[in-house]
Parts: structure tokens; C-alpha cells; sequence
């Protein structure tokens, strides 16, 4: 290859890298600069990316607003849960269906992949019956129980798939020691394999971040509500308070950011092992 | 057979799984189907059962039809978008022209649009998007577009856009997934693929393209379901309009169960989309079964 | 006795004694001799469980020292913060009884109210919005009012259904037309229009000047513009879904077909705002907030919003010949009491606070609210005192005086699908797609059909 054609060819990777990071990241460019502007600015005629108005007085409004502090922490402890038993439960299942041969694999393999199938919204009223029964309405354990049962199968999916390229000689190794399966599993299969767990909960933590609908109707009080909520609460009867919703998804978003930022490294690597099987 | 034998081992791994599902999933599952079943589900005290009757008018109407065939082509214009771009910008990420650092900065960039609320998406483009919005300023050096032109209310383009919306904010899932696997790719079978002549597409078809098959089907499973389910985005941005041209299946079952308090007939079109669903996710477990022998 | 509670409480057990079970009989492996320990183990968590979920009960059984009271509404986002955190503390302070404030965004507080109704989760005293009237009142949600010892004589108005009075409106929203000042006059039109052709002839004039005239919003996620800004410029004029008798008559009906010509014309000259068929109340109000266009119908509450614009409020243009009294169309907060409260006549009691204070004399808490949303009171007592409100609500004041209120929508049911099936069908209309007698004649077929 001459030096000229791999010289046009990283020409063209830039601009395409260019266009892509523009395509993301322009609107959220857009979202940063109406968080700063006041609510009719956001709508003048000609847009300014920044203009007089500009400051940081939704930010303000936000975080001395206790309930909406309360908001995130809500959202913290929610999805941090959901996070950790996700993976436990996760992690079980995905050992029983990488490790063993048994009746009915295939009849719950494809029940964990079509339950997904159901709109939410038509579920919510027998679900909700469900979660009342068990006196659990109003309280955390009914949002984290949700977010469970509806992160679990893409857990299922793709920690199956991880163990899948783990050799079995690994846990055999264990057991011919003495050891139990309990103790190949979480001893040695589960240190290897946390880049996948980092991805699953990655995953995980943004669908428990981000749920609106059963955060609605499961809780009631406003100490329990979740970010979302919190969101949509701005959306009032005749007008919106556009900057402060700018605001709060802007905040919402930096831990999410953050995490990824942290853990991206193992997040490629876990996709990787997972994917390829799962 | 022992209770903690080794026959049972699988099962008792599965247990909370399985509780779990079938307690909180599989039990309101069948209240819904269940409900398509009935007339006045929910609403009424005492149900009176009707056999297949609101199946026969489901099927009779006309509106559920068209969000048939609204579903069709968003589900099907977004996972194949999805696809391309997701692979077009792991691609990018993954190539050795670029320094580590770049490319560090470059994957937060572009999983920026998968880390916002469903409500915030739709709310930003749809402030976006407005006639004195920004995309008509950055736009109206176009001939065709002026502060006037109309996205998202206008009948011809309104699905098409809601397409769009839908891409940016369900990509990044795809990029990470297929950035994943390029890097589980051995760099020695393009190696030798070089050595043996092939071109950059030559490579790209027949080693990345099968290495990254199994990828592929999964996340494209999920996401058909996932999109199939897809709900908030169209709500919020257009709520089916104008005049039903954005109406997918999820907009037509919830307008039927909040705004028409009809949850039989709700029911009855979600017992069609999760029969649907469970042959995809009978070949899909069948596909797995085939890949893994 | 253990195994008795967990008996009891299997299904909230099962859960957790699931997932120790699980967890312990996977550690122990194969061995069975552990089998005993695991079992023992999984119920003393399920008994901890129960035990610890009574607990809870109980505390909240004995907290406040009498009636505690849920109040599902969405004002509390709108008011100033802590507003309505307030009132209920000062009821408290007087009565012993507490209100506890639960608050949804508005538009899913129906959702929630559905919901928590089949699940009976549902509030005391739940915030209904006029498109949920019927709905409630049909799946038996809300109770009658009166019977449960609200003081019909403190509300100048309680919505009905089939002669039951179940909602009682607190604050109304009277919706003026607003005009931007500022793009008259640069468009050089004198004066705020009063009838129809004066409308179009601005509005005509307004475009040649390079502004956006008239407000639409057809939007259908939340399809309320057929009813404010549509519904609204006929009412103003008389014109009317219902004829004298009360009946719904729209097919044929050459008033509405007129005002629906009104709306095609400015449509066709290019004078409505663009992008109506997805436009939302929220975004016309910002925009015209934003100076984007000239005229729009629009709550009153949205008013202290317009800061930055030279504004006017007032009566909706009337048809040229037209020279009756003028409705205006209104939005609410109401209140109506749940069927499955327990409570019925304590939360009767918090309704006459809010209109009437304690003794049904003291409007001060309606007329506060009102004062605050630039609402006006349906409370018979309440007195409320403007002279601090924008100058424009003010004049707009004077106005309203002379008009009544009305909202046909209030009551309909299944109100909100029929206004979307209306809205569609308008948009069609107003695109050139449907004859307008065809559109009326769809529109009776729903309006008919409504609730059947």
C-alpha cells in the first residue's frame, strides 16, 4: 500500500468520526445550552446557542430544591440495587443454563426472551395488583423487584453467553479440589468474568435510571418518586418549565457518564465474551 | 429424586429466576390475555366472557392496520438503521488510525444519546424541531427549508423523523455490542487474509461479518422487541399524530386502554404482539442452539 | 407459630425465602445434611420479613393524631413551592387533620388514578380534569360529592353526571386571547381585532409582514386545542356542539361549519402557526411567550410568564353578526372525593376548607389560590384581590365580567379519545383532505358513540 491512499483514507476516518461525534453529540450540546437560557429564550427566533439570558439559575433551582435532591437519591439507591441483584440472580441463572444440560432448557430460555414481549403499559394495572397484594406499593422494594424483572433477561442473555466462552476445565478444576460448584461460581467463574458483569450492569443501571411508567404508578408519595418523575414534573397543565428539565437531564445524566467513564475499558472487553455467545 | 441431588442443581440456580418470573411476569401475562377474553375487562365488577369476539374486531379495524403497518416500518427502518450505524461507528472506534485517546473520547461522545430518559429525548427534539427551532435555522440554507417547514406535523415525513429520533438515541447499544466483538476478533485471520490478497471489503465480508454473526442476531432480537415495545419517544413527540401516521402498536394499545379505559380490547392487541413475539423468541432460541454446535 | 405467619404471608415470604433458599442450597451442594439448615434459614428471613412489614403498618396507622387524608392533585408543581405545602399545615394546625399531598405531573395523573383505582391504592381526594369527568364517574371512582357532605352552597359550580354532582372545581381558568402588541403594530394593525373579518384582515397583514398570526395547537398527545383554541373561538361567538334541547348537534350544523371555515381560511392564507398538528398548549405558550406569533388562546395561569413581550389579554374576535353574551371557554382544578376512601366526610370537610375555610365563610384560602394562578374562584365566598396581578389580567377582568364561562368537553365521555378523533379530523379538513360536512358528520358519529 502506498503512503498517499492510507494518508486519504485517515483523511476520510476523521471526517466521518467528525460527522458521527456531531450527529451524537449535537443535541445534548443543544440540551446544555437551553438548561441555560430562561424558558422563552429557548424558544426565540433566531436560536443563539448562548444569550443574555444565560446562567446557571436552573441548576440553582434544582439543587436547592430538597425534593429534587431527593429525586436523585431516590434514583441512586434504586438503581444501585437493582444493580447488585440483577447480577446475583442474574449470575445463577446464566451458570445453570452455561453449565448444565436439562428438560425444559429451551422452554425457559425462550420464556425469559418473550416475557419481554408484553407493552408495559397494558401490564401495569395486573402488575401493580400484584405488587399491592404484596404490601410492597409505595416502597423501594417494588421499584427495584420491577427493574429486576426487566433487566433480568438481558442479564440472563448475556452472562450466559460470557460463561460460555469460559472453559469448563476452570470450575472442574475446583470441584476436583474438593471445592463445591457454589464456590466455582462465585470463587472463580465470577472474578473472571467481571468486564461482563461491568456491561450487564451498566446496562442495568440505565434502565433503572431512566424508568418512568411503573415509577409513576408504584409509588405515591413524593418522598419515593425517582428522577424521571421528577422530569415529568415540570411538564405542568399549560406550560412547561423547559429550562429546568434541560437542567435535571443534564444532571441526571453526568453519573451515568461518569460510571462509563470509569469502567469503560471493561465494558468493551464484557460486551465482547458476552455478545459473542450470548 | 433428592431435593439437592444433582439432577436438581440446575432448577435450584434457576429458582429465583423462575420465581421471579413466573410470580411477577407470567402470572399478570395471563391476567392480560386473560382480559382479551372478556368485555369490559378491569372496568366492569363481572366480566362476561366473549370467546374470540374481540379478536374478530380487532382484527376488523381498521386503525389496527395501519398500526400494523406503522409498527412494520419503524421497527424494521430502526433495527436495520441501528445495525448499519452501530457497525459503521464501531468501525471508526476500532480503527488503528486513530490514537487511544481519541478513540476514548470519542466512545463517550457517541454513547451520549443512550444515557437520557425517554421524555427527555422526545422533549429535546421536539424543541429541536420546532418551527423556530434550531434544525430549521441550521437548515434554511437549503432551498427546501425555511422557518416554516414542518417536521414532525407533517403527514408524509412524521414517521420518518420519528425513525430518525429513534436511531440517534438506540445506536449506541449496537456500537458497543459490535465494538465488543471486533475486539474478541483475532488480528491474526485479517493477517493472513491480507497476505493472501483480499481487499478491505473482501475482509470485512467474509471474516468481520462472520465472526460477528451471532452478535448481531442477538442484539437485533432484543432491539426488534425492544422497539416493537417502544412507546414514550412517539408519545411525547408527536402522541400518533398527525392523524394517526405515527401510530405504532404500542401508541394504539395504550390510547385504547387510557384513553378509550378498554382493556380488553388492550389486551387482546397485546396478546397478538406477544404471540409474535414468542415465535421470535422460539427461532431466536433455536438459532443459539445451532451457533453453540 | 412461625410456620403459621408464614403461611400466611407465603406469597410475600416466597420472594426472599426464594433467593436465601437458593443461595444456600447452592453452596451446600450436593450434600443433603445441609438441607435441614437451609430451610431453617429461609423462614426465619420470611418470619423477619412479615414481622418487620407490620411493623411498618403500624407506624403508619399511629402517626398524626387523627385523620390522615391523600390528596393526588398535580398543583403542587405548579404552585410556587410550598404553597400548597401550607395550606395543608395550617388545616392541620386548626383541625388535627392531615393532608398528605400526593403529586403526579399532570398529564399522568389520570393514569395514576386508574391505576390506583383498580389496585386500590387510590387517593381521598383526587384532582379531576374535565376530559376524566365521565371516565371516573362510569368506573365508579369518585363518589358523590354532596351525599359525602361537600357544601353545594360554597361552589357557584359542581360538575355532574346523569344528576349526580361528583366534582367540585376550585380555581377556573378563564382562556383570553392574548395579542402581541409589539407584531400588530409592526404589521400596522391599529386596532385588536373584534369580529371575524377583522381577524382575518390582521391576520392577513400580520403574515405580509413576515410574522406568524394565529396559534393553533391540534397537537394530539395531549389533543386539548379543539376544545380551547377551537372550541373556544366558537363559544365566544355562541356557537356550539350541543343544540337548545341539550342534545349533541353537529351534523348540519351551519354555525360550527362557519367557524370551521373561519380556521380553513386562516389555514389556507398561511396565518396559522406552523406545525399545528403536533403543537402542544405547553409549546404555543412558550412561543408566543417567545414573540413567535401574534394571537392565541391560552389558559390565564400562563400569563405571568410573558416577561419579555408587549402583551394584551382579551375577549376571543365574534362572528360578524353576532351580538349575545360571549362564553369563555375554562380549564379547572377540581376535586373530587374517591369511592374507596374511608374518610368520605373528613375529606368532605378539607373540600369546604379549600372554598369556604372552616366555617364556610373564609374564601381567603380560594382566593389565595387564585390570586397566585391568575385563576378565578369558584368559591361563593371567596373575594379575591388582583391589585397586585399583571395589569393585563386586570383589564382582561373587566372583560370576563361581562362573559360567562362554559366548556362543553367538561363531562363528555371518553373526552379525551373523542378529541383526538375530532382533532384528526380537523387537521384533515384544514389540509384539504376531508369535506367539512363530512368532518361534522364524523364528529356527531363520535360525540354519539361516546360512552356507549
Amino acid at each position: 500500500m502506498v503512503g498517499s491512499y492510507k494518508k486519504h483514507i485517515k483523511v476520510i476516518m476523521t471526517v466521518l468520526l467528525v460527522i458521527g461525534g456531531i450527529f451524537a453529540a449535537f443535541p445534548i450540546v443543544w440540551m446544555f445550552c437551553s438548561s441555560l437560557k430562561d424558558n422563552s429564550a429557548i424558544f426565540s427566533w433566531p436560536p443563539k446557542f448562548f444569550d443574555e439570558t444565560a446562567s446557571l439559575a436552573s441548576y440553582v433551582a434544582v439543587f436547592t430544591d430538597s425534593m429534587k435532591v431527593r429525586f436523585f437519591i431516590n434514583s441512586y439507591i434504586v438503581a444501585g440495587c437493582v444493580v447488585l441483584v440483577t447480577l446475583f440472580v442474574g449470575i445463577l441463572a446464566a451458570y445453570a443454563f452455561s453449565r448444565f444440560d436439562f428438560p425444559g432448557k429451551g422452554v425457559f430460555n425462550s420464556l425469559i426472551v418473550s416475557v419481554q414481549a408484553i407493552p408495559p403499559i397494558v401490564l401495569l394495572i395486573p402488575y401493580m395488583g400484584m405488587i399491592v397484594a404484596l404490601k410492597l406499593f409505595d416502597t423501594y422494594f417494588a421499584l427495584i423487584l420491577t427493574y429486576l424483572i426487566t433487566t433480568l433477561p438481558y442479564c440472563i442473555l448475556m452472562m450466559t453467553g460470557y460463561f460460555n466462552t469460559l472453559s469448563r476445565e476452570l470450575d472442574e478444576a475446583v470441584m476436583i479440589d474438593g471445592g463445591s460448584r457454589w464456590k466455582a461460581l462465585w470463587g472463580v467463574l465470577v472474578p473472571i468474568s467481571l468486564p461482563g458483569m461491568v456491561s450487564v450492569g451498566m446496562y442495568t443501571f440505565m434502565q433503572a435510571w431512566n424508568e418512568y411508567l411503573f415509577a409513576l404508578a408504584l409509588t405515591q408519595k413524593t418522598e419515593m418518586r425517582t428522577v424521571p418523575i421528577g422530569i415529568n414534573l415540570l411538564m405542568g397543565q399549560h406550560a412547561y418549565d423547559w429550562s429546568q428539565m434541560m437542567a435535571m437531564s443534564v444532571l441526571g445524566s453526568i453519573p451515568v457518564l461518569i460510571l462509563f467513564i470509569f469502567f469503560q475499558k471493561y465494558f468493551i472487553a464484557g460486551m465482547s465474551s458476552g455478545g459473542v455467545k450470548g | 429424586m433428592k431435593l439437592f441431588g444433582k439432577k436438581t442443581a440446575p432448577y435450584r440456580y434457576l429458582l429465583p429466576t423462575l420465581v421471579l418470573m413466573i410470580v411477577f411476569l407470567v402470572v399478570p401475562i395471563i391476567m392480560v390475555i386473560r382480559y382479551s377474553f372478556v368485555d369490559k375487562a378491569v372496568v366492569s365488577p363481572d366480566p362476561q366472557f366473549v370467546g374470540l369476539a374481540n379478536y374478530a374486531e380487532l382484527f376488523a379495524d381498521s386503525s389496527f392496520w395501519n398500526a400494523v403497518s406503522n409498527t412494520i416500518i419503524f421497527v424494521v427502518v430502526s433495527v436495520v438503521a441501528h445495525l448499519v450505524i452501530g457497525m459503521i461507528f464501531a468501525m471508526l472506534l476500532n480503527s488503528k488510525y486513530f490514537t487511544n485517546r481519541t478513540k476514548t473520547i470519542a466512545r463517550v461522545v457517541y454513547i451520549l444519546p443512550w444515557v437520557f430518559t425517554a421524555s427527555v429525548v422526545a422533549i429535546l427534539w421536539k424543541l429541536m424541531l420546532q418551527p423556530s427551532g434550531i434544525i430549521n435555522y441550521l437548515m434554511s440554507a437549503l432551498p427546501q427549508v425555511s422557518r416554516n417547514t414542518e417536521w414532525l406535523s407533517n403527514k408524509d415525513l412524521a414517521l420518518a423523523v420519528i425513525c430518525f429520533i429513534n436511531i440517534w438515541c438506540g445506536y449506541p447499544f449496537y456500537m458497543i455490542s459490535i465494538l465488543a466483538g471486533l475486539q474478541g476478533i483475532s488480528g491474526d485471520l485479517y493477517e493472513s487474509a491480507a497476505i493472501d490478497g483480499a481487499t478491505l471489503t473482501k475482509s470485512f465480508l467474509h471474516i468481520t461479518i462472520p465472526q460477528l454473526k451471532p452478535i448481531l442476531i442477538s442484539i437485533a432480537m432484543l432491539d426488534f422487541i425492544w422497539t416493537l415495545q417502544s412507546f414514550n419517544v412517539i408519545w411525547m413527540l408527536t402522541g400518533g399524530g398527525p392523524v394517526q401516521s405515527t401510530e405504532t402498536l404500542s401508541i394504539y394499545i395504550y390510547k385504547l386502554a387510557f384513553q378509550k379505559v378498554d382493556y380488553s380490547m388492550a389486551g387482546t392487541a397485546a396478546t397478538v404482539l406477544l404471540v409474535v413475539c414468542v415465535f421470535i423468541a422460539i427461532f431466536y432460541v433455536r438459532q443459539q442452539k445451532k451457533v453453540r454446535e | 407459630m412461625k410456620l403459621k405467619t408464614v403461611a400466611k404471608k407465603v406469597l410475600s415470604g416466597a420472594l426472599v425465602g426464594a433467593m436465601v433458599l437458593s443461595l444456600t442450597a447452592c453452596g451446600g451442594g450436593s450434600s443433603s445434611s445441609d438441607s435441614g439448615t437451609d430451610s431453617g434459614s429461609g423462614e426465619s428471613t420470611e418470619a423477619a420479613g412479615s414481622e418487620e412489614s407490620s411493623e411498618t403498618a403500624k407506624s403508619e396507622e399511629s402517626s398524626g393524631d387523627g385523620v390522615t387524608l391523600k390528596f393526588q392533585q398535580w398543583w403542587g408543581a405548579e404552585l410556587p413551592e410550598g404553597y400548597l405545602d401550607d395550606i395543608v399545615a395550617k388545616y392541620k394546625e386548626e383541625t388535627g387533620v392531615t393532608v398528605e399531598l400526593l403529586t403526579a405531573p399532570w398529564a399522568d395523573t389520570k393514569t395514576a388514578i386508574t391505576a390506583g383505582a383498580t389496585n386500590g391504592t387510590i387517593a381521598d381526594i383526587i384532582s379531576v380534569d374535565g376530559a376524566w369527568l365521565a371516565e371516573f364517574a362510569d368506573m365508579g371512582i369518585i363518589a358523590d360529592v354532596e351525599a359525602a357532605g361537600v357544601d353545594a352552597s360554597l361552589a357557584s359550580d359542581i360538575w355532574e353526571v346523569d344528576g349526580t354532582k361528583y366534582v367540585v372545581p376550585v380555581n377556573n381558568f378563564a382562556y383570553p386571547m392574548y395579542v402581541n402588541m409589539d407584531i400588530l403594530e409592526k404589521a400596522k394593525v391599529a386596532e385588536i381585532p373584534k369580529t371575524w373579518t377583522e381577524l382575518i384582515d390582521a391576520c392577513k397583514k400580520i403574515k405580509e409582514a413576515g410574522y406568524s398570526a394565529f396559534a393553533l395547537n391540534l397537537g394530539t398527545t395531549n389533543a386539548n386545542g379543539i376544545q380551547n383554541v377551537f372550541g373556544g373561538t366558537g363559544w365566544a361567538s355562541g356557537i356550539k356542539l350541543k343544540d337548545d334541547s341539550g342534545a349533541y348537534k353537529t351534523d348540519g350544523n351551519e354555525d360550527l361549519a362557519s367557524l370551521a371555515e373561519l380556521f380553513k381560511t386562516l389555514y389556507d392564507e398561511e396565518c396559522l402557526y406552523p406545525g399545528m398538528s403536533t403543537l402542544e398548549e405547553s409549546e404555543m405558550t412558550s412561543n408566543f411567550a417567545a414573540g413567535n406569533c401574534a394571537f392565541t388562546l391560552a389558559s390565564a395561569a400562563t400569563m405571568s410568564q410573558f416577561t419579555d413581550i408587549n402583551f394584551e389579554a382579551t375577549t376571543v374576535p365574534v362572528k360578524d353578526d353576532f351580538d349575545g353574551e360571549s362564553g369563555i371557554c375554562y380549564a379547572s382544578w377540581a376535586v373530587g372525593i374517591s369511592e374507596a376512601s374511608e374518610n368520605k366526610e373528613e375529606a368532605a370537610k378539607f373540600v369546604n376548607y379549600l372554598l369556604g375555610g372552616l366555617d364556610g365563610t373564609d374564601g381567603s384560602v380560594a382566593a389565595g389560590l387564585a390570586v397566585e394562578m391568575s385563576a378565578f374562584p369558584n368559591s361563593t365566598v371567596a373575594e379575591p384581590d388582583y391589585s397586585a396581578a399583571p395589569e393585563q389580567f386586570q383589564s382582561f377582568y373587566e372583560l370576563y365580567k361581562n362573559c360567562y364561562v362554559i366548556n362543553e368537553y367538561i363531562g363528555l365521555a371518553n373526552a379525551s379519545d373523542v378529541m383526538t378523533s375530532m382533532t384528526n379530523d380537523l387537521v384533515l379538513y384544514l389540509e384539504g383532505d376531508l369535506e367539512c360536512d363530512a368532518m361534522l358528520k364524523n364528529w356527531q358519529g363520535y360525540l354519539d358513540e361516546a360512552g356507549k
